[in-house]
């Protein structure tokens, strides 16, 4: 005679009492903590600062109305500094000398890290629709951590029982 | 001259010339027809790579080795990326990352067994079209296109090496392709693609020092495509028949049935112990490995064609194939998983 | 179970974002039995699980501030929990240990369910804990997808739309392997009575 959907059930819910043996888990609390101050100490206090920070972006919300305040303001801004009225900036006459400051991997690399560091989000790619999850922004990694990159699979040999 | 050499010395020397002006005139003509040949490689490499760039995205994310990156593509409009299974199918943190736009990407289904995973962006995307990988042949030309290292969009060209079950006595769980191309790291899960730049398979793993790759023919990924929207995730299919090889062919097949395991839908099916194997759904049978094959293109609740021969007599019966029972399924991943040692190793133990 | 004192969990996420370690500690109090439950479940082997309790609580740790509340805390981290323990399990391969004794069966006997073991075999007494050992083998030989949702509906009583948001599939394969599931130990459960 065969267990039923309603016996197996019970026999299962059983399960569920079977527990660690009395004060494991305030143990392990104080061995999760442990791990934790282990961990801070093997990598260094940026590269934990920078996870948390990738991490809390997501958490990055921008109201709809904030892009037009933005564009709002950029226009005006462009409208004073185009004119004239406003130079912010002492910049040489001497256009070929500003370019060569500018371009170049250095520069980039320059560049991409203050909008990085100010938070910007490409907004070329964000796609406002409710469904649609959060764009990650263009961050460049740490020079000093790159990523493992992948051709390493090897087929797992058994043996020839031919069956199907 | 003619004179002091006589006739016979002048024919000599004259035939000479023309036979030395004949080579070297065909010399010159191959070299400028190898030189176009070449040039022409060039041209249609380039144009599928044009063509086909904008639907190859580099994959980063996250295991417990630390950060990871491959490659992909789209397979249609609607994001939905193939990749690797050691690039997409354990990892977390997804990220898709094409032209200067990074999308988080979520797994929809991964299939250790055939060493694919399938991912989705929320965007229109562009894509690349299927092609039939059964059309291919030994020496067919082939292109890849990858991110390798951390190196933009890269094309390779090369050649089909031979479609094999096994290598170095290790099965697979379907035929792969070998592809003659030196694959770097970071393009697992490129796509391999005909020069009417059609998807016919995706880069899977490395050979011998990463001098040549084997490829999972796109026919096999779109089994698992088809189980993921039919079910929501890969079903292989079960009948539940041991298959033994018999020593002379019959009727051009070496594979009989031996026994069938218990409680499989082979039980009362019609079919019997010593019926030599034919036909297996869509696959032909000529011996035992073809199995393999077939047990692959399996899906579960399928009803399979199977067609023996009896007493040379042909019989065709109809079995409802089960799900394939987990415990086998644990035993045929296409690959093993991924471990930093692994990752680390530059020679193959081999 | 649930202690009364205890703030509610957006206030325990939104003071761990805070940086108070002290909410990130009571988190651990209300949820770790449970996730350690499902987790051992799945492995049957406490060092494992002991371990996976610990990286799964580091890593919800990590990326609690990425949490952005659009589900609950309780579903995100049995998401981190469930995810997490399928990869292992799938790297370890099919090595398993049962390794019960350190466990504290407390089992709340159930009267029904002696009876149940009592009654079910004519020809020789299984007792309760043999009918527990069975089912446990039993489990271990369902794949790890299999097991997780028979963890979590059967075991811990989750229903099935939870499961489905918590392993990001439809409902529908929620059931379907569900059902596939609790034939496959009824099966095996059977074979072994036969022996």
């Amino acid at each position: 005679m065969m267990l039923d959907d309603q016996q197996l059930q019970k026999l299962l819910r059983i399960k569920r009492f079977e527990q660690p043996p009395p004060g494991y888990f305030d143990r392990a609390l104080i061995e999760f903590h442990r791990r934790q101050r282990e961990e801070l100490l093997r990598r260094s206090a940026t590269l934990i600062w920078w996870e948390r920070f990738v991490s809390g972006l997501g958490n990055f919300r921008v109201p709809s109305y904030a892009y037009a305040a933005v564009l709002g303001g950029f226009v005006v801004v462009a409208t004073i500094v185009g004119s004239g009225l406003w130079a912010p900036y002492k910049e040489t006459t001497d256009v070929s000398t500003s370019r060569a400051v500018l371009s170049g991997p250095e520069a980039q690399k320059v560049a991409v890290n203050r909008l990085a560091l100010s938070g910007n989000l490409d907004w070329s790619t964000f796609d406002d629709s409710a469904s649609s999850p959060k764009v990650v922004p263009v961050i460049r990694p740490s020079q000093t951590a790159l990523p493992r990159y992948v051709l390493d699979g090897r087929p797992v040999s058994y043996k020839a029982s031919f069956s199907f | 001259m003619v004179e002091i050499l006589g006739r016979r010395p002048l024919r000599r020397l004259g035939s000479g010339a023309l036979k030395a002006g004949l080579i070297f005139f065909l010399l010159s003509a191959s070299r400028l027809f190898a030189q176009q040949g070449l040039n022409f490689i060039s041209t249609e490499v380039k144009r599928v790579f044009d063509q086909a760039k904008n639907a190859v995205v580099r994959i980063h994310a996250e295991d417990e080795h630390g950060r990871l990156a491959g490659t992909g593509f789209f397979i249609d409009p609607a994001g939905t990326i193939v990749t690797a299974y050691e690039v997409g199918g354990e990892s977390w943190d997804l990220i898709a990352e094409f032209g200067s736009s990074r999308y988080p990407a979520q797994r929809l289904v991964a299939d250790p067994r055939s060493g694919i995973a399938l991912l989705k962006v929320s965007a229109n995307t562009p894509w690349l079209s299927i092609g039939d990988s059964d059309e291919l042949k030994l020496a067919s030309p082939v292109v890849t296109i990858g991110y390798p290292m951390d190196l933009s969009v890269t094309p390779s060209f090369g050649m089909i090496g031979g479609f094999d079950l096994k290598y170095l006595n290790q099965y697979f769980s379907t035929t792969l392709i070998r592809v003659n191309i030196a694959a770097q790291r970071g393009e697992a899960g490129s796509p391999v693609m005909n020069l009417k730049g059609e998807v016919v398979g995706i880069l899977i793993f490395p050979i011998d020092n990463r001098t040549a790759c084997y490829a999972l023919p796109i026919k096999a990924a779109e089994k698992v495509r088809t189980d993921y929207v039919r079910f929501g995730e890969v079903r292989p299919g079960w009948v539940g028949v041991s298959v033994v090889e018999a020593d002379e062919p019959v009727r051009r097949s070496t594979a009989v049935i031996q026994s069938f395991a218990e409680g499989s839908p082979a039980i009362d099916s019609g079919l019997q112990q010593g019926d030599v194997l034919l036909r297996i759904g869509s696959v032909e049978i000529r011996s035992p490995p073809d199995v393999v094959n077939a047990s692959f293109f399996l899906t579960a609740e399928q009803d399979v064609p199977i067609t023996v021969l009896r007493d040379g007599k042909e019989i065709t019966v109809t079995v409802t194939a089960a799900d394939h029972p987990a415990i086998v399924q644990q035993k045929f991943p296409l690959f093993a998983p991924a471990t930093l040692e692994n990752a680390l190793r530059t020679k193959d133990r081999e | 179970m649930e202690d009364q004192n205890l703030p509610d969990d957006e206030t325990l996420v939104r003071r761990t974002q805070n940086g108070e370690t002290r909410a990130f500690d009571l988190l651990w109090q209300k949820y770790s039995p449970r996730i350690y439950s499902l987790i051992y479940n799945m492995t049957a082997n406490h060092e494992d699980s002991n371990d996976l309790l610990l990286e799964v609580f580091a890593k919800a740790y990590r990326s609690i501030n990425g949490f952005r509340g659009k589900s609950s805390f309780y579903t995100w981290i049995h998401a981190i929990a469930v995810n997490m323990t399928i990869n292992f399990v799938k790297k370890r391969g099919r090595r398993f240990q049962l390794s019960l004794d350190d466990l504290d069966t407390n089992v709340q006997n159930d009267k029904e369910l002696i009876d149940l073991a009592a009654t079910n075999s004519p020809t020789r007494e299984v007792d309760l804990s043999e009918l527990q050992q069975r089912l446990n083998e039993a489990m271990m030989k369902l794949s790890v997808e299999h097991r997780a949702v028979v963890t979590m509906f059967d075991i811990q009583g989750m229903p099935h739309a939870e499961i489905a948001k918590i392993l990001g599939i439809p409902e529908a394969t929620v059931r379907s392997r569900l059902f596939y599931a609790h034939r496959q130990l009824q099966n095996y459960l059977e074979e072994f009575r036969k022996k």
